[in-house]
């Protein structure tokens, strides 16, 4: 095995090392976010979103219906 | 494999019955058959990933893009609902909109209808984004109004068109003004462009698929493309069942897939598949021969 040859296995063990290392890396960061946007229903939640939720959702909107009233 | 396809055009695609069951189940508020009175429970207080009117008297569960243009008539940020789209967004991309929604599972019927189809041009894919950030975003936030629903197609076929036909005091039917005629139009135009282009209204118009469609490329619901399996471009046949009319094969993780799997059920090579591992990392593929 010449040089340059171990040369290009070397780059591909490393690039290979760095894709699974990103590749990790990625999934804790989709679990970061989702924690966040898990976080962000609570604290809506917290704030009232869900009541004005329910609220707003059990009044038939006429006008967004196209009925004048 | 021509006994292979045959057996695919057979068989009810598992999304289908995904639609099916999300249908009837957030529009299951039975009792309004009789009464033609609005669900006002606590189920309102949830959003599905999906569009879907909550002035439909069917409906038992609350509208996203209802809630979130809620929100911003009323000046408030709505944690819920970005919290809910970011957290659906995250794990599965636009899955929802393959499985789950109704108005799809519609254009996905009006498909049917044996007429020349056409292939819509890529850019229009964006208009979706000017429809979510203009109409459902700073138009909601500077008129104190919901417009997103007053032009919503979904909004009229599940609730305008009903409470009209149904109504049989007339007192509805004289409320009947511009705006109603306005959104039949709309209506008779997404309906006409659906059947010419497959799901036209998701592509072109959905602000709920603008919204999933950003999360497409890093959601942990992924599929990929084994390449040396694919016998691309002589086969093609992922492309054509497409509901979305994509090349899964240039990438397989575009903003456009619905996560549908049909093409996973149906390659003939067995090439496609989906994963909850990690996304796919196109740009540091390694070609190891």
């Amino acid at each position: 095995m010449n040089k340059q040859e171990k040369d290009r296995d070397f780059l591909l063990l490393a690039l290979q090392r760095l894709e699974t290392d990103l590749g990790r890396l990625i999934h804790y960061v989709i679990i970061f976010f989702t924690a966040i946007f898990l976080a962000s229903i609570i604290y809506g939640g917290m704030l009232g979103d869900f009541t004005e939720t329910e609220s707003v959702g059990s009044v038939m909107c006429l006008s967004c219906m196209g009925l004048q009233q | 494999m021509k006994e292979r396809r045959k057996k695919q055009r057979k068989r009810i695609a598992h999304y289908r019955l995904g639609q099916i069951i999300a249908t009837i189940i957030t529009l299951g508020h039975a009792p309004a058959l009789w009464t033609g009175n609005i669900y006002q429970g606590p189920l309102k207080a949830a959003c599905v990933p999906i569009l879907n009117c909550w002035g439909c008297p069917l409906s038992l569960f609350s509208c996203p893009i209802g809630g979130l243009q809620h929100f911003f008539n009323l000046h408030l940020f709505p944690f819920y609902i970005f919290g809910f789209f970011g957290a659906i967004g995250m794990l599965v991309g636009r899955m929802a909109c393959g499985w789950l929604c109704p108005f799809g599972l519609f254009q996905d019927l009006l498909q049917k209808v044996k007429t020349i189809k056409l292939r819509l041009p890529y850019w229009m894919t964006y208009t979706k984004y000017a429809v979510l950030i203009i109409v459902a975003g700073f138009i909601a936030w500077f008129t104190m109004e919901p417009w997103f629903c007053k032009v919503c197609p979904a909004g009229i076929i599940e609730a305008g068109i009903p409470l009209v036909l149904t109504d049989k005091t007339g007192d509805i039917r004289a409320l009947v003004g511009w705006l109603f005629w306005v959104k039949i139009g709309i209506l008779v135009f997404v309906v006409g462009f659906s059947i010419l282009i497959k799901r036209f209204f998701c592509r072109v118009l959905c602000p709920i698929g603008a919204i999933y469609s950003v999360f497409n490329r890093f959601s942990l619901v992924h599929l990929y493309v084994e390449k040396e399996k694919c016998r691309q471009p002589s086969c093609g046949y992922c492309a054509r069942i497409c509901p979305m009319d994509i090349n899964i094969y240039d990438n397989p993780n575009q903003k456009e897939c619905i996560r549908c799997l049909e093409c996973v059920k149906s390659c003939p090579s067995v090439a496609i598949g989906w994963t909850f591992q990690k996304p796919d990392l196109a740009l540091l593929r390694v070609e190891k021969n």
